[in-house]
């Protein structure tokens, strides 16, 4: 069996439904055994992640969110599934660039799932 | 007599600066400028957040409020209008302020055994952390609160949106400590970062710059900058929540007004 588990969230692109996507975050942190420095930095990095597929006022569509961990490692990739064709595409501002930079140790935006989306990674500190 | 009269001759050419200065900005859109106009109009934003102090919000958070409310007058005041800047500004900070408390408003409650459990966690972190000399795992806390780690995880969660006046006033020696960062202060070292937040930055407190500057120029963890200025982790967790929040909301503003 695969070190590596995997859980998968999906729900309606609104701003206010954020808290959900921190919470699995900080539980499967946990579950990788992160401090809470590391937690907390990955809730901040989710928010980035969020804001990007959702901006600030909620998108169309649903969010799909995939958590996979390992014992040394979380990685989160976030998509938004159902919005039409003119909706603006999935990026991250110079801003939330700058802080993913600092906060986790891989990001990026990917389309190759078919919907746009974002993902990130982080190795648990000795 | 003199005085009252050199005073109000003081007032009417700074007032007359004022006006060239936004004649050039609304020419330029030069960032220099837009920066030079927000700090030069701070006082009425910190004056004007004053006023809703007795609300039970820190004023740290609320200058931060009115200092959004400052930076969007400057980028859409007309000079040409007739209108003066303080006008107009007044009511668009005071419109910021007000869409703060309503917004505030809506926020989901957390329950009593929550914002307790919250509170036990500061303790333990800062208890655990001295022992361990590393921050602790949620299980860690989870062991040392008696509460199950979704308790833990659901705690940290509402500590995010929890607003206590107690939690947040400035605490002891908080202002010696603003003052030795102020003067310990330098500008961020990134151009990127200065061009886009710089008129922000200067707005806000000496404290808060400095932990932006640690957490995200120096790359000092959470903990660390804790340790460095004087405050809890789990302060400097929700200072950089609140503080990440206006960043994207300047940022938002920026693009809106280019």
């Amino acid at each position: 069996m695969s070190d590596t588990q995997r859980v998968e969230l999906s729900f309606p692109a609104r701003p206010d439904m954020a808290f959900l996507a921190r919470m699995t975050a900080a539980a499967v942190a946990s579950r990788a055994d992160f401090g809470l420095d590391q937690v907390e930095d990955l809730r901040l990095a989710i928010d980035e992640l969020y804001v990007a597929l959702v901006g600030e006022q909620g998108a169309e569509g649903d969010v799909r969110l995939s958590f996979e961990w390992t014992p040394e490692a979380v990685r989160v990739t976030g998509s938004l599934a159902g919005a039409s064709a003119g909706a603006s595409p999935v990026s991250l501002s110079d801003l939330s660039e700058r802080i993913l930079d600092a906060l986790v140790d891989e990001h990026g935006v990917d389309g190759r799932t078919g919907a746009p989306g974002v993902w990130l990674s982080v190795r648990r500190r000795a | 007599m003199t005085s009252t009269a050199s005073r109000a001759e003081w007032g009417a050419a700074w007032r007359a600066e004022m006006k060239e200065k936004f004649r050039d900005f609304a020419r330029s859109r030069d960032d220099r400028l837009r920066a030079e106009l927000v700090e030069a109009n701070l006082g009425l934003a910190e004056q004007l957040a004053r006023r809703f102090t007795r609300r039970g919000e820190p004023y740290d958070d609320l200058v931060q409020v009115s200092s959004l409310g400052l930076i969007k007058s400057v980028d859409r005041f007309d000079p040409d209008r007739g209108v003066e800047f303080t006008t107009f500004a007044t009511k668009t900070i005071l419109g910021e302020l007000k869409r703060h408390f309503r917004d505030k408003g809506w926020a989901v409650r957390a329950p009593r055994r929550v914002q307790e459990l919250y509170l036990d966690l500061g303790h333990a972190v800062a208890t655990l952390t001295q022992e361990l000399r590393r921050p602790p795992t949620i299980a860690e806390l989870s062991a040392a609160s008696g509460a199950s780690e979704d308790e833990v995880i659901e705690a940290l969660e509402a500590g995010r949106g929890y607003r206590s006046a107690s939690l947040d006033d400035a605490e002891p020696g908080d202002e010696a400590l603003a003052s030795r960062l102020g003067a310990e202060d330098r500008t961020f070292g990134d151009a990127e970062w200065r061009v886009v937040l710089s008129p922000h930055l200067q707005t806000l407190p000496a404290r808060d710059r400095a932990i932006l500057r640690y957490r995200f120029v120096d790359g000092l963890t959470q903990t660390e900058i804790a340790d460095r200025v004087g405050i809890s982790q789990m302060h400097v967790s929700r200072r950089l929540t609140r503080l990440l929040a206006s960043l994207r909301d300047v940022c938002a503003q920026t693009l809106e007004a280019s």
